[in-house]
């Protein structure tokens, strides 16, 4: 088996943190989930800078869109507008479908935008398909190392 | 009515003078030609038989004293007086007369015509030379040749022409009667004037019996106009090409306040504000020399000018037609101003809907958001503690429950602090004059306990004013306000809030000012928004600023920050002013009385 993935979790809910987790916590997809609970945060891990220094880079950035102060969207286009993190497919998670929402993700570059489904059995295959897509099927690149 | 009576009147009169005139003149002027003729031809006849008689007595002269005095000069004479004696040629009055004087009498050598027609003598008044009568043959008598107007042996009055006969000592006179002369032209001038004046009486009603129906309708139809111009509610008015009034209709005197009579002839422009007004003039005569059709002007807004000086807004239509050669302009005027007032209240409405429906718009996005996170929660936890629990694994069931009971929780929050932001709106008592002074005194009151324990330093500015509003929503902003600045604005060392006041023009703003970090430029608009926060500190729910800025707005005023990140954040209100700002005393009664 490959390395397991590194997954980024950006969502400033605690709950649906938790349940992020739990549900993307596989035995045969391994990955490991790093969290942050704002942008902020999520910008320096992924420039690792401190206190992330020592983070590796992820395979995949799963983002919320309603964060405090930096929300989602200003993640997404700090992240597409940075020449060495723009490589990393990031998956917008939110609880919004609004069609405004979704063409601001599209027109920033989002990989993918999926929504929160209340119900569980609709959660949990969700974040089986998202695994098994994200995770074991999609291939990343990183760029060719000067 | 009467004034076609008038004219009508008068033009019969005019005719009537001017023929009689014409006729008399024309009869007068006959007449002279035949005065003239006569007189003309009478000296003739006076002036031949004088000559004659002269010639005769001449020729006697030497005959007198020859073989036969008696044969003489008489006997012609009287041969010449036989051959006249019939008067052939002289008319019905006129004669022919030779006279002598014999002392002061004048005696007729030829029986007058008319003693010969109606007989009897002359009078001895008739024929004395000292008398008034007889003047023709007194003249002719008197060695004088000529005409006259005089009286003659009768006492009538005759055209006489005159000649003496010097030789024989006699006088000749030729006279009508001016009776006779004028006769026919008297006769003339009767049948002339009679004719005159029936053809004249008899034209009137011809022309009346014809042309009354004709203009009775055309009365009719205009009166018909008439009434249609009069009963409209548009005000039509008419002007010429030199812009002079012609005609006001009532709808017009209604919509500018002015009497026909008042503007009829004048310029149009004094219906007209500045800058039209001087313009006026200079556009007709453009516009009568490039008239391009019948309708120059289709339902144009302009402005009108009232008697009052007042100015209202006008649609108007502008026709040209040709009345007897000259241009004519016709103006239809609709006073649009209740027009103008609806729609700009419809405009105002409209406005005011967007508004409401783009806030609306926003309120179910965010309203939607942060009502289902909290249920995603709850049926994520809920569904793992069921298979959990199917499983028998019992370890974080307890974890699982608080976590679903804490979400159940913060929904019914979002759900109340929906439902109150909604009745802000919704609800709200008339505004009356609230001392904010004391407002803010119960708030510090209220939060008392916080303040001492974070040990906040509070300063109060002195004279803080009145402003109108619903005293418990001004509570409720402070109260807002007050719990921010003493959530977020005192993780500091020396924490200190400030409130304060500046009463600018009609309206009196309020601060709540905190020395805690601060707020970047980029979030002062958003954490006014729903459910906004900065921070995910416990016990926010992001409503606070979204009901402090919708009461201001149901108050008229309006919500916004001031801050550097750093350097602290002074929240601001803005609501409108009370007309006794710092409440003299009849206002602080008045006060009383409401609080």
């Amino acid at each position: 088996m490959s390395r397991p993935k590194i997954v980024l979790l950006v969502e400033d809910d605690p709950d649906h943190a938790e349940l992020a987790m739990i549900t993307l916590h596989d035995n045969e997809i391994p990955n490991w989930v790093y969290h942050v609970n704002c942008g902020e945060e999520a910008m320096s891990f992924l420039r690792r800078e401190k206190p992330h220094y020592d983070k590796p880079r992820p395979d995949i950035v799963l983002l919320d869109l309603k964060l405090p102060r930096m929300d989602g969207h200003e993640v997404l286009a700090a992240v597409k507008g940075d020449e060495d993190l723009r490589l990393i497919p990031v998956v917008v998670l939110s609880t919004s479908a609004s069609e405004r929402d979704k063409a601001r993700a599209y027109a920033l570059n989002a990989n993918s935008y999926l929504v929160k489904p209340a119900d569980f059995d609709d959660l949990r295959s969700l974040m089986a398909s998202l695994k098994l897509y994200w995770l074991r099927c999609n291939q990343s690149a990183t760029l060719p190392s000067a | 009515m009467t004034e076609r009576k008038q004219t009508l009147f008068t033009a019969v009169a005019t005719l009537t003078c001017v023929s009689l005139i014409v006729g008399f003149l024309s009869i007068w002027l006959l007449y002279r030609a035949a005065f003239v003729e006569t007189r003309d031809w009478m000296q003739m006849i006076v002036l031949g038989q004088a000559r004659l008689i002269e010639t005769v007595a001449q020729c006697d002269g030497p005959h007198r004293s020859g073989a036969f005095p008696e044969v003489s000069c008489d006997e012609r004479i009287n041969q010449l007086m036989l051959n006249n004696r019939w008067q052939e040629g002289f008319g019905r009055t006129g004669e022919f007369l030779l006279g002598r004087q014999d002392g002061d009498r004048i005696t007729f050598l030829m029986k007058p015509r008319f003693q010969i027609e109606h007989g009897g003598d002359i009078a001895d008044d008739y024929t004395r030379f000292g008398s008034q009568l007889d003047e023709p043959m007194r003249l002719a008598l008197s060695d004088r040749t000529g005409w006259t107007i005089g009286r003659d042996y009768r006492g009538k009055e005759v055209l006489a022409a005159y000649a003496p006969a010097k030789s024989m000592n006699m006088g000749l006179v030729a006279k009508k009667d001016l009776e006779e002369l004028r006769a026919p032209y008297f006769r003339a001038a009767a049948v002339a004037g009679g004719v005159v004046l029936s053809m004249i009486v008899l034209g009137c009603i011809v022309t009346i019996r014809i042309s009354a129906p004709i203009l009775r309708r055309a009365a009719d139809s205009e009166a018909q106009l008439r009434a249609v111009v009069e009963t409209a509610v548009d005000g039509i008015i008419s002007i010429d090409g030199q812009g002079h009034i012609c005609s006001f209709s009532r709808g017009a005197e209604r919509m500018f306040g002015y009497a026909r009579d008042e503007t009829l002839g004048r310029n149009v422009n004094m219906l007209m504000p500045s800058p039209s007004r001087d313009e006026h003039d200079s556009y007709l005569r453009n516009c009568v020399w490039e008239s391009a059709g019948p309708v120059l002007m289709r339902g144009r807004d302009v402005l009108g000018r009232h008697k009052d000086g007042s100015e209202f807004p006008v649609e108007i239509t502008i026709s040209m037609t040709m009345i007897g050669g000259e241009r004519m302009f016709i103006g239809v005027l609709r006073d649009v101003t209740e027009r103008r007032r609806a729609e700009h209240e419809i405009k105002l409405a409209n406005e005011e809907l967007r508004a409401v429906n783009e806030e609306l718009n926003q309120f179910v996005y965010t309203a939607s958001h942060d009502l289902k996170s909290p249920l995603v929660t709850i049926l994520g936890f809920a569904g793992h503690l069921k298979s959990e629990a199917s499983r028998g694994d019992v370890n974080r069931l307890q974890d699982y429950a608080d976590r679903v009971e804490a979400a159940a929780r913060r929904m019914r929050t979002n759900i109340d602090d929906l439902l109150e932001l909604s009745r802000i709106g919704r609800v709200m008592n008339d505004p009356v004059p609230v001392d904010v002074a004391s407002v803010v005194n119960d708030v510090l009151q209220e939060h008392a306990a916080q303040l001492e324990e974070l040990d906040v330093e509070v300063i109060v500015q002195s004279d803080i004013p009145h402003a109108m509003g619903d005293r418990a929503r001004v509570v409720q902003v402070f109260d807002n306000l007050m719990t921010n600045a003493i959530r977020y604005g005192c993780k500091c060392d020396q924490p200190r809030i400030e409130i304060g006041s500046d009463l600018v023009e009609d309206e009196a703003r309020f601060f709540v000012r905190d020395n805690g970090e601060g707020i970047a430029p980029q979030h002062h608009e958003t954490i006014f928004g729903l459910f906004q926060k900065l921070t995910d500190r416990n016990g926010s729910t992001g409503v606070g600023l979204a009901i402090v800025r919708r009461i201001a707005e149901v108050h008229g005023g309006r919500a916004w920050v001031e801050s550097t990140p750093g350097e602290g954040a002074a929240f601001w209100v803005a609501l409108p002013a009370c007309d006794c700002p710092f409440g003299p005393q009849p206002c602080k009664e008045s006060l009383a009385e409401i609080c």
